[in-house]
């Protein structure tokens, strides 16, 4: 089929996939107690509080309910955060964000070359020293916990009088990523302690992005290599090199891409743990304070941004797969 | 907000003044739905009010003038008059005048947010409980001002000897109608029941006089004042302060040994790491403001409690034995030694004003940690049933209070199971106030400046009374009185009275005084934390810096 | 000296081994043949011992109505591994014992991690059979929910379905098999699909054979050897998010022995140098999750006939 219907389809289906994801999320609010609840405060007069049920139609059948409650949702009504002095949970979340994003940039952007030089490698050497070093690599950074390794890289720092600040007000707000606004605003010094703020994080991160990457690289990369026309080129005589660069490994690629899809996934669980560990405040921490405060109305805002963004991740990995793969339009 | 442009240079300038907080509540600014900490924080620096709670050194005398110079109270109680003083003006440059302070009080009263702290004057002042709706007629009459004289007259229907304390804590602080009603918020006259005004809330259109002006704030990061140079007492020494969220302790502790905070708040069981570092120091509050019970609930909503409850009935704590049981089986020391390892005084037996302050009785709470007499007491608590069929019961806290809460349940739940295997204690953590629900729930609550503070855990119209349904009338006659007695040494009697009340009949198992514990940089000099104030970065005048960066 | 007629007897034993012996013994000593698969199997059978051997290593005070309460120390702060405490002590607020946290929390990780993946597999194989035999609108609709599913990370749905039900070991057992199923009914569907149309499944309908018994019989347990697989790597991984939730402070109740739970309560002091408190639990995780990923990894290369496939 073509490409644009293949899209069409594509988005029907993510859209399909975000109404199921409200719907859980629904059923979950109505089983908390008073669904007016993430509306009010603790100031708010029973007048007001009835107006409030009305407006959301809190007395009339719970499909009517549904469609009120999403309909407020996508004008940007998530309740108010109890935690955060009743502040509006999607105004907080979009201040928290740029911070998980940040980690998530600079993340993305040293894992991946990384992982793909560590899986050409490992498949290359498949069962040599190369390759078994890397795998001890990998399944070491998959079996710590993240929390784990990020206590005892803050104490290796601490001890080692690297880790000195962890700045949590960004006065050069412009982005919301300390880094980046440091950058807009020529401060070296809040550069500087923008990255010191970031580096622990990072290197957790990276480190358990690379150990899952790199392993399915190697493997797709394998399965690759084993395939008949890889081994018919070489028959032909084409040389190593070629045959890895252009055919095996455009096809890892597409792998890789799905991969980078679902790692947007570990990238928002991820992020709940390490800016508890690291006290950067992203939106993972957000949640994690939430869930200890008994902030439902907060954890489930969290719960539907972290669905809105790993649908559209696997959206854009699916259209750039099919971009890359013809043979996937087809098969639709 | 867009933020200026300020380097986050290492180490704390000399005329700033950061602080690194673990509350998380920063949100409005409006003084009328204001409860938290650092809104109140926010106005006490940033606007003047009528009369105030100094505390130079802490301590705690009678309220002092801040914007009222002179004032008298009338023989029977029943009017304020205070004189505005001359040459105070707003930052955009008005003078304050009495009609500013006039509409001031009219939000409170108009708007009469529940939960708020309008309730300190609303029942004297018009007669009307906090989130009623009170008539403009009522709210007309009860303020009158002199704008020749530039007096302002409060009319109290109900007279009382509480009402200058209650005005001096720091929640009426004062700012300027004209600019306020130019930009959109309440008009005299209009109903706003129920309604919010949220350019107040975020301080836009907050006109003050005080001696700092909010200049930044961010919800859930933190908030920035800045000096008013133009401060009619003076500017302050401090030219910047900032108040930073910062919820992990091993973090704050980092931003202190680095210099890049001032002051940090601390929970006691890492109060040893600050004493051991040389180059940090330890502040311990006298008096925080704040006494630490174990509520009863006397109309227990059975229904409500979880799975596996038993052995309850709604009425089950009339029974005074039963009261009596709970309050000796309660390990007092050991809890004050784990909880808050010895940083917060048992409230035993002084009861729930701290002793030194009006209205303290050597004996208001005589009961200690006795398994012998907690026996005892449970064998005769409902004819020896409870002793027979024992009870699993909820024990409720909040969030806030986690550490010490759940390790107070986790003694209580053992103590009981060594009384009776029977008795079976679970604690659990709850919103509030829906954790008032089980059968027992731990709270703070304020105990000072005045001793009035006492009727919003024992009286009546207080939140205590209302989510545990404790109703006292010999109690609550006693509280009334109390707080309409002029007189000091009458009522001094009055609630030694109150006391002897309150230790016979066991409202509520009191544990301890809630401690405040802050580590600061050698460098901060006069710091001080206020029992009248109850908030964390103090009051930022008093505050300058030795040495320098 | 063995006895003549004993190893006639033996000889003509393993002469009649039936071919699944045969296969089953050449299998076990592959893995034997590897050596982190032996590792995974050591460490897999020490965590069963320790969690077994619980009262007797870290035995619960005599007044305890709960072992999983770890016995408090109290001290002012936190203290280094001794004779009494060979892990340490964690210091306030919860003064926990280390070492009966690790003991019993190895206790605590399996029962959580064997229930998790004991529920979710059952609901995970019953809803891939169903799809991958019935096909056609009930197929799609069970993969849509799993696409649901699989639109939101583990943990943060687990997170939610906690707060809804309320907090203790029970519920974070229930959340995270809610959150868990979805992979495996994925994963057997796609082997359904695979055997469905296999000789052998044609020949039993040829028979005659009921459907019923057709994918009980037949299908399930040629269906089984992936996700059995993957449920033996993922008893390590599901420890892995308890830990994280115990850690955050969502699931069981600080100076409860689980080894996230301890983590977290020692958090204060590790920079003052308490290392104990975190090393020794956090160990105990990753010791105890890469047992049972190298076990799977070796059960993977063994159990799969397509034995050529990496990973």
């Amino acid at each position: 089929m073509k490409f644009s219907s293949f899209v069409i389809r594509r988005s029907a289906f993510a859209i399909g996939v975000l109404i199921g994801v409200s719907l859980l999320v629904f059923v979950i609010t109505r089983s908390l107690g008073d669904p007016v609840t993430p509306y009010i405060t603790h100031t708010t007069p029973k007048s007001a509080v009835e107006l409030i049920r009305a407006k959301y139609h809190l007395d009339e059948p719970i499909y009517v309910q549904y469609a009120y409650w999403l309909w407020g949702l996508l004008q940007g009504d998530l309740g108010l955060s109890p935690t955060y002095g009743y502040a509006p949970i999607a105004e907080l979340l979009l201040t928290y964000l740029p911070v998980t994003a940040e980690l998530g940039i600079y993340t993305i952007v040293i894992s991946v070359p990384v992982a793909l030089w560590l899986g050409t490698v490992s498949a290359r050497n498949k069962d040599k020293t190369p390759d078994h070093l890397s795998r001890v690599f990998s399944i070491a950074g998959w079996s710590m916990p993240q929390f784990v390794m990020g206590l005892l890289l803050m104490y290796v720092m601490y001890s080692a009088h690297l880790l000195e600040v962890s700045p949590t007000f960004n006065f050069n707000r412009v982005t919301g990523m300390p880094t980046f606004d440091a950058i807009l605003a020529g401060d070296l010094s809040g550069f500087v302690d923008a990255w010191r703020y970031l580096i622990g994080a990072l290197i957790v991160m990276v480190w358990t992005n690379v150990a899952i990457m790199a392993r399915v690289l190697r493997s797709s990369l394998i399965e690759e290599m084993g395939k008949d026309y890889v081994t018919t080129a070489r028959a032909k005589g084409v040389n190593e090199s070629a045959v890895m660069i252009r055919h095996a490994r455009k096809n890892a690629l597409i792998s890789f891409i799905t991969i980078a899809g679902v790692s947007a996934g570990f990238w928002l669980s991820g992020s709940v743990i390490i800016e508890t560990v690291f006290n950067r405040l992203g939106i993972g921490l957000l949640a994690a304070s939430a869930a200890t405060h008994y902030d439902s109305a907060l954890v489930l805002g969290f719960v539907l941004l972290t669905g809105v963004i790993m649908v559209t991740a696997n959206f854009i990995a699916d259209i750039l797969y099919a971009h890359f793969d013809p043979r996937i339009r087809l098969g639709e | 907000m867009t933020s200026p442009i300020v380097t986050t240079t290492p180490g704390v300038s000399s005329d700033e003044y950061v602080y690194a907080t673990d509350l998380a509540e920063l949100g409005e600014v409006d003084p009328v739905p204001c409860s938290g900490d650092h809104c109140r924080a926010i106005i006490l620096n940033t606007m003047d009010a009528l009369v105030w709670y100094p505390s130079k050194t802490g301590e705690l005398k009678e309220p002092e003038g801040q914007l009222a110079d002179t004032w008298t109270i009338a023989p029977d109680g029943s009017t304020y008059t205070f004189h505005i003083r001359d040459g105070v003006k707003f930052w955009g440059g008005n003078p304050v005048t009495a009609a500013d302070v006039r509409y001031t009080f009219q939000r409170f009263l108009a708007y009469n947010n529940p939960t708020g702290f309008g309730w300190l004057l609303l029942p004297w002042l018009t007669g009307h409980q906090a989130g009623e709706y009170i008539p403009w007629d009522d709210i007309s009459k009860a303020i009158t001002v002199d704008n020749a004289t530039n007096r302002i007259t409060f009319h109290l229907t109900v007279p009382t000897g509480v009402f200058l304390s209650n005005l001096a804590f720091p929640i009426f602080g004062v700012y300027e109608a004209k600019y306020a009603m130019e930009h959109g918020s309440y008009i005299p006259g209009q109903n706003v029941t129920g309604l919010k005004d949220s350019k107040m809330s975020s301080g836009e259109n907050i006109m003050g006089s005080g001696p700092y002006r909010l200049t930044e704030l961010i919800a859930g990061e933190g908030y920035v004042l800045t000096r008013n140079d133009n401060y009619w007492g003076g500017p302050p020494k401090i030219k910047t302060v900032k108040v930073l969220y910062v919820p992990e302790w091993s973090t704050r502790l980092l931003m202190l040994k680095r210099g890049q905070v001032d002051a940090a708040a601390v929970s006691p069981d890492v109060a040893s790491q600050v004493k051991s570092d040389p180059s940090l120091k330890l502040f311990v509050a006298p008096n925080s403001g704040f006494t630490e019970a174990i509520f009863f609930n006397y109309n227990i909503p059975v229904q409500k409690q979880p799975a596996g409850t038993q052995g309850i009935a709604s009425d089950w704590f009339r029974d005074i034995h039963l009261r009596r049981a709970f309050a000796y089986a309660f390990p007092y020391e050991d809890y004050a030694k784990q909880a808050y390892l010895g940083y917060a005084p048992l409230a035993g037996p002084a009861g729930w004003l701290p002793p030194g302050q009006l209205g303290s009785a050597p004996n208001g709470y005589p009961y200690s940690y006795d398994p012998a007499k907690a026996t005892e007491e449970f064998k005769l608590a409902w004819g020896g049933k409870v002793w027979e069929n024992g009870f699993t019961i909820t024990y409720g806290y909040q969030d806030f209070m986690k550490g010490p809460a759940l390790i107070g349940g986790q003694l209580y739940a053992e103590s009981l199971q060594k009384i009776n295997p029977k008795f079976k204690l679970i604690p659990a953590l709850g919103n509030w106030p829906s954790f008032f629900d089980w059968p027992l729930a731990m709270a703070v609550g304020q105990n000072g400046p005045d001793a009035n503070w006492i009727s919003t855990v024992y009286g009546v119209g207080g939140w205590g009374t209302s989510y545990t349904s404790y109703d006292n009338d010999a109690l609550n006659k006693l509280l009334v009185q109390g707080a309409a007695e002029t007189d000091t040494a009458k009522r001094e009697q009055i609630y030694t009275d109150v006391n002897a009340l309150i230790a016979t009949d066991l409202p509520y198992i009191l544990t301890v005084y809630w401690p405040y514990l802050m580590a600061e940089l050698p460098s901060l000099q006069g710091y001080v934390y206020s029992a009248a104030w109850q908030i964390q970065v103090g009051y930022a005048p008093y505050i300058s810096k030795s040495g320098g960066t | 000296m063995p006895d003549s007629r004993t190893a006639t007897q033996f000889s003509e034993l393993r002469r009649t081994l039936s071919p699944q012996l045969r296969e089953a013994r050449r299998r076990f000593e592959a893995i034997l043949e590897r050596p982190l698969s032996v590792l995974g199997l050591a460490l897999v059978i020490l965590y069963l011992v320790l969690a077994l051997a619980a009262p007797l290593l870290a035995p619960p005070p005599p007044d305890s109505y709960d072992p999983y309460l770890i016995p408090k120390v109290v001290t002012v702060g936190p203290q280094p591994p001794s004779y009494e405490h060979p892990f340490g002590t964690s210091g306030p607020q919860f003064y926990c014992d280390v070492f009966y946290g690790v003991v019993w929390g190895s206790r605590m990780s399996q029962l959580i991690a064997l229930s998790v993946v004991g529920i979710s597999l059952i609901i995970g194989i019953l809803v891939g059979a169903i799809a991958g035999y019935s096909g056609g609108l009930i197929d799609e609709a069970l993969m849509r929910t799993t696409d649901v599913f699989f639109s939101l990370p583990g943990l943060v749905l687990a997170m939610a379905l906690i707060l809804a039900l309320g907090r203790s070991v029970s519920t974070v057992i229930v959340a995270i098999a809610i959150v868990w199923w979805p992979g495996y009914a994925r994963l057997l569907r796609g082997e359904f699909l695979r055997l469905k149309n296999e000789l052998f499944v044609e020949a039993a309908r040829a028979i005659g054979v009921s459907d019923l018994k057709i994918v009980f019989k037949h299908i399930v347990p040629n269906a089984i050897f992936p996700v059995l697989v993957v449920g033996a790597m993922d008893v390590g991984t599901v420890v892995l998010v308890a830990s994280g939730l115990g850690f955050l402070g969502i699931g069981a109740v600080p100076g409860t022995a689980e080894w996230g739970v301890l983590i977290s309560v020692s958090r204060n002091w590790l920079l003052q140098g308490a290392w104990w408190s975190t090393v020794f639990p956090g160990m105990a995780i990753f010791t105890f999750v890469l047992g049972w990923t190298l076990l799977g990894d070796g059960l993977r290369d063994i159990l799969d006939p397509r034995t050529l496939r990496a990973v």
